[in-house]
């Protein structure tokens, strides 16, 4: 029994080492930094750096505009930035600079762009929290679309059959050049996405091409004095006022239609009255207008006040 | 005696006369001097909602400068209102004498007659010019201009990212709500105190043992942590994940190390992990007027509601009614 006992312990401390390894590897197959007394320190197996470069593999490659290899064979003199380097086995290396030769610093705006830089972040550390790795900087309330059969936006464009690529970008993935590929078809190319209620702009870049959608009316110019298609993406909602049974005629107005007295007529059902509108993403203010009457949404607890001290009900579209 | 009692009633018609000319406008001018007539001729609701997009981690919103419409920055690190030069450049200049502030080129003020934020309205607003058509090229859209502190003054701020919404609360002088936020909205669950230095709100957050005062900043898409916090606090409370070169706002390129801050902690609030970057904060520190050590926007205020009052002084946390347990 006690050698049981011993071997499933043998066995678990096996997997737990397999398991710590793999969560470490995607970081210190390159490079792994840490605090060493006053310096931050990069330590990296010369090796695996080489091919990390040669792979082009630019997540993990940390110094290639140092020419890091080209200073290996003198690692003592190697010197760029405040970096110094240090042999410290066969092929292991560190590089290391001390804190208070940072000497950069960062102007007010460029806090505001830092998103834009791609941090890799393979972290053993994030994981503990269950937190999945990151390959990039993601913001978590902005996923960017992709494509899925289910998706409530079809993207079509006709003819370019000739072309070898067409990618679809705009406002909804950052203009994005790479991520959406359209797929051809017998007499052009589609794509579709899901995409939430706005406004959004949009263009096809064919073989390196930027154009906007040529069956598609609603365009607007540009900076580069080109144009971009315009895309409309609307949810829909249900208004209901219940009760009321013996009223005439029941109107809807709101911001969304410039609070047009005549055009929203709801519809009578068995317990009140009923719309069904697509709207844009954002805040919309209404009221309904019974035989003349303005009133609140009863059945609405979100109520503002607007500038004129009117009050409105309010509905916010995501 | 009766005398005295005709005295009274001859000054009451007096009185009833003058308020009737007064009330017709009649001769107002004789009687009132012009400093009596001061009430705003426009009212300030005291709550308002105003949906934003995300641009990388930036709140966005819809505004309207004088006749300028178009997306904001929506930015609680910038004290006023900041136009770009591009757009605004024509609207006749306050000042044309510029200045550098923390290496960021002022190019010019200009005096807006209104600025309009969904429902909340401000005139006569100074705003200084400034490029930012770096920050355009960044995230490939047009920016308008920066909300700062001058414009949302006097209102509390809820910042909800999980709904994409603000909400600002007026308060009074004294930092009290107007209006309660609606319990059927937002359930208050904590609050804690802030300092306040100029428009920069300060937070004290513990990490272990130790505590450290970080500036509220809705501008950074990423946490700032200044190299100076401390060799055994880096040690503790960071890892490194890269060494980044930043460009593109026109500065030479910037190193900077980038990584995790953790174990961050108030009271019972234990913070997420937070995608932070590691840099020489003496500028930032200059134009903010403080000496912080370090800086939590996007990161930390989308881990949950929460709303700021800089007169009370006071960070409230909520949990949206719709996860109420």
């Amino acid at each position: 029994m006690a050698y049981k006992k011993y071997c499933w312990l043998f066995v678990s401390l096996f997997l737990f080492t397999g398991a710590s390894a793999q969560l470490d590897s995607s970081r210190s197959a390159v490079a792994r930094y840490f605090f060493d007394g006053p310096n931050i320190t990069c330590e990296f197996n010369a090796q695996t750096y080489a091919s990390a470069l040669l792979l082009k593999d630019s997540i993990y490659v940390e110094f290639t505009d140092l020419n890091l290899l080209e200073g290996i064979t003198h690692p003592e003199t190697w010197s760029k930035e405040g970096w110094t380097m240090v042999q410290i086995g066969p092929e292991q290396f560190q590089i290391r600079k001390n804190i208070a030769d940072f000497k950069d610093k960062p102007n007010w705006l460029l806090r505001m762009v830092s998103a834009e830089m791609g941090v890799a972040a393979p972290d053993s550390v994030l994981l503990k929290y269950n937190i999945e790795a990151w390959s990039e900087f993601k913001n978590p309330n902005i996923v960017d679309p992709v494509e899925t059969e289910t998706g409530n936006v079809l993207f079509q464009l006709h003819g370019f059959t000739h072309k070898k690529q067409v990618i679809l970008t705009g406002s909804f993935n950052h203009w994005n050049e790479k991520a959406l590929k359209m797929h051809k078809t017998a007499d052009g190319w589609t794509l579709r996405l899901q995409l939430n209620p706005g406004l959004y702009h949009y263009k096809f870049i064919a073989d390196g091409e930027w154009m906007h959608d040529p069956n598609n009316k609603e365009s607007v110019e540009n900076e580069y004095n080109t144009l971009n298609s315009v895309l409309e993406v609307g949810q829909l909602v249900r208004f209901y006022l219940p009760g009321f049974p013996d009223a005439k005629n029941v109107i809807l107005a709101g911001s969304f239609n410039h609070w047009n007295t005549q055009a929203l007529h709801l519809q009578k059902t068995d317990l009140g009255w009923a719309i069904e509108l697509s709207l844009l993403g954002g805040k919309h203010k209404y009221k309904y207008i019974v035989d003349g009457k303005w009133m609140l949404d009863p059945g609405n607890q979100r109520v503002e006040r607007d500038r004129e001290g009117n009050e409105n009900s309010v509905i916010l579209v995501k | 005696m009766l005398k005295t009692t005709a005295t009274w009633h001859q000054l009451f018609y007096v009185c009833l006369l003058a308020g009737f000319v007064r009330w017709t406008g009649i001769v107002s001018a004789l009687l009132w001097p012009e400093t009596t007539i001061t009430e705003n001729p426009w009212t300030q609701p005291n709550i308002i909602r105003i949906p934003f997009r995300l641009s990388g981690a930036l709140i966005t919103v819809q505004a309207k400068v004088d006749t300028v419409e178009g997306t904001f920055i929506f930015d609680t690190g910038a004290s006023n209102l900041l136009l770009n030069y591009r757009y605004f450049k024509n609207n006749g200049f306050a000042s044309e004498s510029g200045g550098v502030t923390g290496k960021v080129k002022v190019k010019g003020k200009i005096r807006a007659d209104s600025v309009i934020l969904d429902e909340l309205e401000r005139r006569n607003i100074t705003a200084d010019l400034i490029d930012l058509s770096h920050i355009e090229r960044a995230k490939k859209i047009r920016v308008m201009g920066i909300i700062g502190y001058s414009v949302f003054e006097g209102y509390e701020i809820l910042f909800d990212y999980s709904a994409s919404v603000l909400i600002l609360v007026r308060h009074n002088e004294k930092g009290v709500l107007l209006e309660k936020i609606p319990d059927w909205e937002y359930e208050a669950i904590e609050n804690f105190p802030l300092t306040v230095k100029d428009h920069i709100a300060m937070l004290t957050i513990q990490f272990g043992k130790k505590k450290k005062v970080f500036g509220l900043d809705s501008g950074a898409e990423q946490n700032l942590l200044d190299l100076l916090v401390g060799k055994t606090f880096l040690k503790n409370n960071f890892t490194v994940l890269k060494r980044v070169k930043l460009n593109g706002t026109g500065q030479n390129s910037v190193e900077v190390m980038t990584g995790n801050l953790y174990n961050g902690q108030l009271d019972t609030f234990n913070f997420k992990p937070m995608a932070t970057i590691l840099t020489n904060m003496q500028d930032i520190n200059t134009i903010y007027g403080t000496n912080l050590e370090g800086i939590l926007g996007y990161e930390f205020l989308s881990q949950m509601p929460m709303s700021i009052n800089y007169k009370k002084r006071r960070i409230t946390f909520y949990r949206p009614a719709s996860l109420k347990p």
